[in-house]
């Protein structure tokens, strides 16, 4: 066999870095860079869809007039529910048991992406959808501490009555203002329909007198 | 890239005793015992259980499968791994050992990861949940992308020999870990009043353990990926970016070091 | 790739020399002593170089060196003309370390294959040089399929230096080849490396075995402080040199002795160191020297009785070395 002459491969370094690997890598930086700053500027957005309607507690104009509010004047903190906030959850609870439905609060926040795709997976499920409008008085409670720096008195109240620290929280209340059943975070579909119909169940046994139809099994 | 070493890395995998019934331990008997569990009692798959199915799992049955690895400098007999100064010696760059090792781990790794699900699935379904193709589809390849992206952050940090980033990767996946134990939330920015202890406390780790997730462990959730492309491009991008630092730092950091292997 | 890399660098030019040092300077992160402080030597195609010295000297760093483990700080080093760390060189290069940490989940011939395939040898030829890399080193045919956890120590070394034969190399680098290794071990060692070296391998042994590397090597380095401190010959020069301490009874020569003696050390080129009544001592370059030597005494009627050789042993070099250097 004649010697051939210095062919490329034969002169590899074994500390060779492939250009690829280099190539790809930086690339792929450069769009996460891009793709972190472009989230950045689109924070604030709220969910684009709405599957389940829930009344918003406060509405929107209500959160902006209160924020502005007490920012000039601070409240104290409390541990439990002022008595405000007390009347507006019976309030609540009254219409809930009226149209023979729990009441079922989530706890909010427009800025959070566990919300927003919580929205759009588990809460746009057509099973879940159905069971929260069969049986269920849907509350939104939003969260404004981050982009107004404080919320609104009857918000704060609430999370820290239900010791919530986290979003999404979805907690199904009692009659007795007590949280039936609590679930935290973004939850695949069949978690939350689960959850739902479990509490449901509860209800059911626990209070006899109103007729709460049960969930059809998934 | 090295088929040699794709394969041997498969056998090492496959015919060691001790690694076959860890992973057999922990990501089959536990996960379907709960699963059985959960079904004969009608509750809903605890968060353990998600764990366990998921990229927790999956990192366990990883750890097993990388411990091999790393190879030793400063050689204590014992369980040794891969003699990296012997191998190294060999017309192999390192490039093409770092990422055989690392498409094998992620295949065989990933591979565990699936059956495992799709065998949890299956119970599933005997009892009577449904289940979609597409999710399951979705559930596989989430698996394998999972398996991807961590191995090849274990195998940066194994093969990485300073300290100071090894205690930082240890404790950032023991970090990880902790956070996996929740679902995925934003947490809650405090008022002006200093809440419970413990509320504040978990508030700090969950926002650590989400930071560390964002930022080191990027995940993909397939279903969305499969079902909206677009929103879930960022994410994707997040992931592939993380996945292609974590293999250049390894094999740049496999090219630079030093194999002193004598005696002093 | 393989056969064209062997070639590439496995030279037409027999002049090429095997190993090239220029120079090198090692020092460790975090010792300020240098471990290499201006190494130089080479090592030309078939020629096996033994590398001796005290424990820290830097033979390991210098091995180290030359197999693209360790980056020197500076100084060059080429092996067969190209840089230590190049895919070709590797590629004709074998190395037995001096500790290996094997996978003990596999069999002696797992290893071997995985070995055989890391080299880059053909596929086809994988069980047949499997085979013949066992046999060589002689390990019972009943352990080939045995898993390595129980294997012995020796076993083990035996099956270190398989892996290094399965490469077909043409440089191999051998660090105390005979460590763990039983006396027949040992002899198996020296009889491979000369086969080797027969079928034109270049090795580097560094070993504390002075009597094997005395046997084996064709010069020797010492190393001492990172420096090398003398390269001798083992086949002309210091260490072949030897003497000869002759002994013989009363005789009849009595008058003549001293020019019998004279006229047969001269006639063999061998030097009278001294001469006495009844013993006689003699510097010789060689055997064949002594052969002749004794043989002219014999013809000039010396009735010798008894001839003892003192060789100026490696050992004796090495412990003179290490002297020198306590002195200073």
């Amino acid at each position: 066999m004649t010697c051939s002459s210095e062919s490329s491969s034969a002169d590899k370094s074994v500390s060779y870095m492939p250009k690829w690997l280099v190539a790809a890598a930086a690339l792929l930086v450069v769009l996460r860079i891009g793709d972190v700053v472009l989230s950045k500027m689109h924070a604030g957005e709220p969910a684009k869809t709405k599957a389940i309607s829930w009344s918003q507690v406060p509405s929107r104009s209500e959160l902006v007039a209160e924020a502005k509010r007490l920012a000039a004047s601070p409240a104290k903190p409390v541990m439990e529910l002022s008595p405000e906030s007390q009347k507006h959850l019976q309030v609540l609870l009254a219409d809930a048991k009226a149209q023979n439905k729990l009441l079922l609060l989530e706890f909010y926040a427009d800025w959070s992406d566990p919300c927003k795709k919580m929205e759009s997976t588990s809460l746009s499920n057509t099973q879940v959808a159905a069971l929260v409008a069969k049986s269920f008085m849907p509350v939104r409670i939003n969260d404004t501490q981050k982009q107004f720096g404080v919320n609104a008195k009857f918000v704060a109240d609430l999370q820290k009555r239900y010791r919530v620290f986290a979003f999404p929280t979805l907690i199904i209340v009692g009659d007795d203002e007590s949280p039936v059943a609590s679930m935290i975070g973004n939850c695949s579909s069949l978690t939350t329909y689960r959850f739902l119909s479990r509490a449901l169940s509860t209800a059911v046994i626990s209070s006899a007198p109103q007729q709460v139809h049960p969930a059809p099994s998934l | 890239m090295n088929s040699t070493i794709i394969r041997f890395t498969a056998m090492s995998a496959c015919l060691d005793p001790m690694k076959l019934l860890y992973v057999i331990l922990l990501g089959f008997v536990m996960p379907i015992g709960m699963k059985v569990a959960s079904m004969l009692h009608g509750a809903s798959d605890s968060q353990t259980f998600e764990m366990l199915t998921g990229k927790v799992g999956v990192a366990f049955v990883l750890m097993v499968l990388c411990l091999g690895l790393a190879g030793n400098t400063a050689t204590q007999s014992g369980r040794g791994g891969e003699y990296l100064p012997l191998i190294f010696t060999r017309p192999i760059t390192r490039c093409e050992y770092v990422l055989s090792k690392w498409i094998t781990i992620t295949l065989i790794g990933g591979g565990f990861a699936a059956l495992q699900n799709l065998v949890v699935a299956g119970i599933g379904m005997h009892f009577g949940e449904t289940i979609t193709a597409q999710a399951i589809l979705s559930m596989v390849l989430e698996r394998f992308m999972d398996a991807a992206l961590i191995s090849a952050a274990m195998i940066l940090t194994m093969l990485n020999r300073n300290p100071a980033f090894q205690i930082v990767a240890v404790l950032s996946f023991y970090i990880w870990l902790a956070g996996q134990t929740i679902p995925p939330v934003s947490v809650a920015t405090g008022g002006k009043a200093l809440e419970d202890l413990s509320i504040e406390t978990t508030k700090f780790m969950l926002n650590l353990s989400q930071y560390i997730a964002d930022f080191i462990l990027p995940t993909v959730n397939v279903y969305d990926l499969i079902s909206n492309p677009v929103t879930a491009a960022g994410a994707l991008i997040a992931y592939l970016s993380a996945l292609a630092v974590y293999l250049l730092f390894a094999v740049g950091v496999t090219n630079k070091r030093e194999f002193f292997y004598g005696t002093n | 790739m393989s056969q064209d890399n062997v070639d590439t660098i496995c030279p037409a030019n027999p002049a090429q020399l095997a190993v090239q040092v220029a120079d090198l300077v090692k020092t460790y992160p975090g010792s300020d002593v240098a471990a290499l402080s201006g190494i130089s030597l080479s090592v030309e195609q078939g020629e096996i170089f033994g590398l001796i010295g005290p424990n820290g000297a830097g033979k390991t760093t210098l091995i180290g060196c030359l197999l693209g483990l360790l980056r020197p700080d500076s100084g060059a080093v080429k092996i067969f003309g190209k840089p230590a760390d190049c895919l070709a060189v590797r590629q004709v290069t074998g190395y037995v370390p001096e500790r290996s940490d094997f996978e003990y989940w596999m069999t002696a011939r797992q290893f071997l294959q995985y070995h055989h395939g890391l080299a880059k040898r053909d596929r086809k030829d994988r069980e047949r040089e499997v085979t013949e890399a066992l046999e060589a080193v002689e390990l019972a045919k009943s352990v080939w399929n045995r898993r390595l956890k129980t294997y012995s120590r020796g076993m083990l070394q035996r099956l270190n230096i398989a892996q290094m034969l399965i490469g077909k190399p043409r440089l191999a680098l051998l660090d105390e080849p005979t460590l763990g290794l039983d006396p027949t071990g040992v002899t198996l060692v020296r009889n491979l490396v000369k086969k080797m070296q027969d079928e034109g391998m270049t090795a580097i042994v560094n070993s504390h075995q002075l009597d094997e590397v005395e046997r084996v090597c064709d010069r020797v380095a010492f190393i001492k402080q990172g420096k090398i401190a003398s390269v001798e010959n083992l086949h002309s020069g210091a260490v072949s040199d030897y003497h000869l301490l002759i002994r013989w009874p009363e005789s009849q020569l009595n008058g003549s002795l001293n020019s019998v003696v004279a006229q047969a050390a001269k006639d063999a080129s061998a030097g009278v160191d001294e001469c006495h009544h009844e013993w006689g001592r003699f510097a010789v370059k060689n055997n064949k020297m002594a052969t002749q030597l004794i043989r002219n005494l014999v013809q000039q009627g010396l009735p010798i009785e008894e001839v003892v050789p003192e060789r100026a042993k490696l050992e004796e070099l090495f412990s003179a070395s290490q002297r020198e250097g306590e002195g200073q």
